[in-house]
């Protein structure tokens, strides 16, 4: 099983997860796999079974043709099962929703095509708050080593085991702001803010892309975003204010 | 032996009997399925009640070619029961699925031949440059992981 905190050659699953969010999907992916697994079992049973001994089996009768009991038992056991997945299908949602005691609040602006971070909780020298802008890294200007459409030339820098709020917006058409390491998808929407928050679980780097088809280069508008430890996100910040 | 002596008894006693006693002639009912459906409209109905009258004494007792035409009228491969494909058409589908799949094959081909050169990161040296630096970024610290393909 390939687990993986950007894509790679034929991946498959779920990214390593990063946040308890994505630890959440982990889980409740889990879950309901092991009920599709279940009733991928009892139907391709029932499939062969009818097929193989067509006269003589245990769900076919030829002169069958109205039966309470099993109409009762074929409309309860999906709704059953529907149930027993969307329990925790709903608590997990919700818990992801929540954003309580954000330490750092970073404001999300997706732009055709590219995004810009802003630090909103900081300013620098003049007064202003920390604002850069982020775009990808064209294939002429790739050093060895660099992952083609997904590096880009600044990266939201993050500290580790911060609780951390992003707003996110947009400015002219919508995009989505998505990092599949820490379970975060959420659209970035012109006229609206939208929160979502994280807590990063250890240090790396996570990469997502624009997940809301918004022009001619969609695909050219990855997010890299770089957890570091607090002293680095510090001097990160004291350098980008000077 | 018996059975047969009654049934002319009865038709000889009977309406039906008299209108439909003689077989209608070979020249008439013959080789019926290589001209029905060139057949006018009115010459058909003529036929259909021509035979629908000889049918109505016992079914044994019809010529060959009368039973042949009977059956033709109503199931033979004629109208709605006309076969889907005629000979002809099955290697016409057959032969005309090739050319496509050739011409998707020259395109696909074409395409290849002039498309631009592959990206820079396309081989095994930047692969391993993205590993060392992913690793250093702690990406898939659990299981390890690789970019070489
Ligand atoms: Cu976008």
């Amino acid at each position: 099983m390939t687990w993986l905190d950007v894509p790679a050659p034929w991946a498959m699953r779920l990214q390593d997860a990063a946040s308890p969010n994505q630890e959440g999907i982990h889980e409740l992916y889990d879950h309901i796999m092991f009920y599709l697994a279940l009733v991928l079992g009892l139907v391709s049973y029932m499939t062969i079974v009818i097929v193989k001994d067509f006269t003589k089996n245990k769900f076919a009768h030829k002169q069958l043709r109205h039966g309470q009991t099993l109409e009762i038992i074929w409309t309860m056991f999906p709704a059953l099962i529907l149930l027993l997945m969307s329990f925790p299908s709903f608590i997990l949602l919700y818990l992801s929703d929540e954003v309580l005691t954000p330490a750092l609040t970073v404001k999300i602006v997706g732009l055709q095509w590219y995004w810009k971070y802003e630090y909103s909780d900081f300013v620098n020298k003049t007064g202003e708050t920390l604002e850069y802008e982020s775009y990808i890294m064209p294939d002429d200007m790739l050093e060895e080593g660099n992952t083609r459409l997904l590096d880009t030339d600044t990266s939201i820098v993050l500290p580790v085991d911060t609780h951390v709020r992003f707003i996110v917006t947009a400015n002219d058409v919508m995009h989505s702001f998505a990092v599949p390491s820490l379970g975060i998808k959420i659209d970035a929407t012109p006229g609206r803010l939208n929160q979502v928050s994280t807590l990063m679980e250890r240090t790396g780097v996570f990469y997502g892309q624009c997940s809301e088809l918004c022009g001619v280069n969609h695909a050219l508008m990855p997010m890299k975003m770089q957890c570091v430890t607090m002293e680095d996100f510090l001097t990160y910040l004291s350098e980008l204010s000077e | 032996m018996l059975r047969q002596t009654f049934a002319r008894s009865i038709r000889f006693n009977s309406t039906v009997a008299k209108t439909a006693p003689r077989a209608l002639s070979n020249a008439y009912v013959n080789q019926l399925e290589a001209r029905w459906e060139t057949l006018p409209q009115a010459d058909q109905s003529a036929l259909i009640n021509d035979l629908k009258e000889r049918m109505k004494i016992s079914w044994g007792e019809l010529t060959p070619a009368e039973k042949k035409a009977a059956y033709y009228i109503s199931y033979g491969e004629w109208g709605p029961r006309a076969p889907l494909y005629s000979p002809g058409d099955k290697s016409k589908v057959f032969w005309g699925t090739m050319i496509g799949m050739f011409a998707g094959l020259v395109i696909f081909v074409g395409l290849k031949t002039f498309a631009g050169s592959k990206s820079v990161t396309m081989n095994r040296e930047w692969h391993e440059k993205s590993d060392e630096y992913l690793k250093s970024q702690n990406a898939n610290p659990f299981t390890g992981y690789s970019q070489v393909q």
